[in-house]
This record gives structure tokens, sequence and C-alpha cells, in this order.
């Protein structure tokens, strides 16, 4: 787990390093974006814990839930509702469910049967 | 063995992406809010600096023209009797109107806030201790009970559409932002002006158990400028009735 880490920090390095930023109007966008990839990071950490990890549904999980959520706030933009505020309130909900897993899952490391339960 | 592989090479790509999205986007937002700031603040101050030298030409003109009219009226004045007592009576309905700057007797008012006002006051609001337009306002029409002819407020003359009007911290008069220490300067009877203010129960009274500081000088000689903002009538008409 900690080579993930050290590519989330390069990744970060890189970020602020590099030369350009993105158009103000894509703002909300990107930050949905951010939470998506964010939303498959843990995700995709819970799945490798539990031995679950498939390729496909990693791939397909990603892009369809990025997708699906910059549609939504396009929709939104569009109709004037704040359709952003589902995405963000699935993904985050997500985000801590996962970081839940992910914490019992190192708590419970020497006791099986936890592990199976949740 | 081969599965877990994957996924973890996987997790790494994808993390490297977020992070690098991250940190374009932390820049993004921090450039955006600094940047805008800056743009709206100096793109205004430039506007109202525009503005307000505009302004001041515009005054400059204004005067110029009138001092061309005045040259034209005395000498209209030498020609003929009649227009001389037009300009006379322009003059008088000048005077009424607030158009000139007037000297006689009279007194001046210095107001100020409360020093208690900067202190902790144990369950009373600030707000006691300042001096407000309503404070100005009952003071103004005291004195245009007592008589006064002219008044005029920290150089702000008062004319029949003068508004004094609290704005924040401020107080506007015509217009103009005007902040304590206020200086009522009224031509009138001395003695009439003071005793308006200072009878038992009057305005001072009511004014100086908040400590409030009130200075009243009588004075032989006050200076009242001109009304000096432009005034048109855009919606009142003589009225018919009135014929003359």
């Amino acid at each position: 787990m900690l080579i993930p880490m050290v590519g989330l920090l390069t990744g970060i390095v890189i970020g602020i390093l590099c030369p350009f930023v993105f158009p103000a109007s894509y703002s909300t966008y990107v930050a949905i974006g951010i939470l998506a990839c964010a939303d498959s990071v843990l995700g995709g950490v819970r799945s490798n814990l539990f031995k679950q990890f498939t390729l496909s549904v990693f791939v397909s999980g990603f892009f369809g839930n990025a997708i699906l959520a910059m549609l939504l706030i396009f929709l939104g933009q569009h109709l004037n509702i704040q359709l952003s505020v589902a995405a963000v309130v699935v993904f985050g909900s997500r985000l801590f469910q996962n970081f839940a897993d992910i914490r019992r899952f190192w708590l419970n490391k020497g006791k099986k049967e936890d592990n199976m339960l949740m | 063995m081969k599965k877990i592989d994957h996924g973890i090479v996987s997790v790494t790509i994808l993390c490297i992406f977020l992070g690098t999205i991250i940190g374009i986007q932390f820049k993004t937002v921090k450039k955006q809010a600094t940047a805008y700031d800056i743009q709206r603040v100096s793109e205004l101050s430039i506007k109202l600096n525009s503005a307000t030298s505009e302004n001041e030409s515009l005054l400059e003109r204004i005067k110029e023209k009138d001092k061309k009219i005045a040259e034209y009226e005395s000498y209209m004045a030498e020609e003929s009797k009649e227009v001389k007592t037009i300009l006379d009576e322009s003059s008088n309905l000048k005077m009424l109107a607030g158009l000139t700057a007037v000297s006689g007797r009279g007194i001046s008012v210095a107001i100020n806030d409360s020093p208690k006002a900067g202190q902790q006051n144990e369950g009373i609001s600030t707000d006691a201790f300042l001096v407000h337009a309503e404070d100005i306002l009952s003071i103004l029409n005291e004195l245009n009970v007592a008589g006064a002819e002219a008044v005029c407020i920290n150089g702000q003359r008062i004319i029949s559409t003068s508004a004094v009007r609290c704005a924040g911290s401020v107080v506007n008069i015509n217009d103009v932002k005007i902040a304590a220490p206020f200086v009522i300067t009224a031509i009138g009877d001395p003695d009439i002006l003071e005793a308006s203010l200072m009878f038992p129960g009057g305005v001072v009274d009511a004014l100086k158990p908040w400590g409030i500081e009130i200075i009243i000088k009588k004075m032989e000689l006050v200076e009242i400028p001109a009304f000096e903002q432009q005034f048109e009538f855009k919606e009142a008409k003589p009225s018919k009735a009135e014929g003359l």
C-alpha cells in the first residue's frame, strides 16, 4: 500500500510543478473529477485488501462514475439545479464507507472472522 | 499473485493521476482567488479615479461659466435700470435658495462622539455614545425653529432639498460623506440660536448624559459657503392655479 501513496505524492508534486492551469469555467468539473478519482482509488485499495480486485470493474467504475458525474453537472448547469451536490454527496459517502472498510481491515488484521463480516 | 499486482499497479497509476489533477486544481483555485480580487479592485479604483477627476474638471468649468454670467449681469445692470432690479431680485432669490455664500452673526456648534464610545460599556451598546444623523437633524431643526437664516454642516450648505442620512459609520449630507466631529454653523441671532439648543430638556440635555461633547460658540462673523452641487427640478412645475 506504500507504492500508491508514493504515487499520489509524486502526482501532487508533478501537478504543482507543471506550468498550466485549468480554465476557470471547468472548475466544477475538475473538482468532481478529483472526487471520482479519489473514490476509485479508495475503492481499488479496498478491493485489493479483500482480494476482490478485477481490472475491468476498476477501470469501468472509474470512467463510468467520472463521466456520469460530469454529465450530471452539465445537465445541472443547464437546468439550474445543483446536481453536483448529488455527485459530491454520493462520492463523499462512498469515500467514508471505503475508508471505514479499510480501517476495519487493518485494525482487525489478527481476527479473521471480522473481516468477512464487513 | 498476478491479480494483486494488477491491482496495485492500476491503483498507483490512478493515484499519480489523482495527485496531478489535485496539484493543478490547487494552483488553479489559488490563482483565481487572488487574480480576480486584484483585477476587480484595481479596475474599480481606476474607474473611481477617472470619475473623480472628471467631476472636478466639470466643477471648474461650472465655476468659470458662473463667473462669466456674473460679468454679463453686471455689464447689463449698468446698461438699464429694469435689468438691475431683476438682478437684485435674482440675487435675493439665490441667497434664499442657498446658492450664494453668506456671512453674518451666528453660532457654531461642534459635536463629537463620546470618549466612552471606544471603551467597553456594560450592558449599553456603543451606539448610544456616537453622534447619529438623528441628533444632527434635531439640532438642525431647533436652529431652523429659532430663525437660522443659513446653516451648513462641515461645509455642506443645507438647502430645501438637503438630506441628512446615516450611512454606516459616516453621515451623508448633500450626498457627501461626513464623519465626526461635526461642526454646524448657523447665521442668525446668536443668543436665540444658543438658547434654542440649551433650554432645559432640549437637544443638549438629551445628548449630554451619554457623554457626547457639544461645544457652542457665539460668533460675530460666520462664513457659510454656497450650495455646490447642481440641482434641477425634474417633476415639479409652477402650479397653474397660482397664476399671477
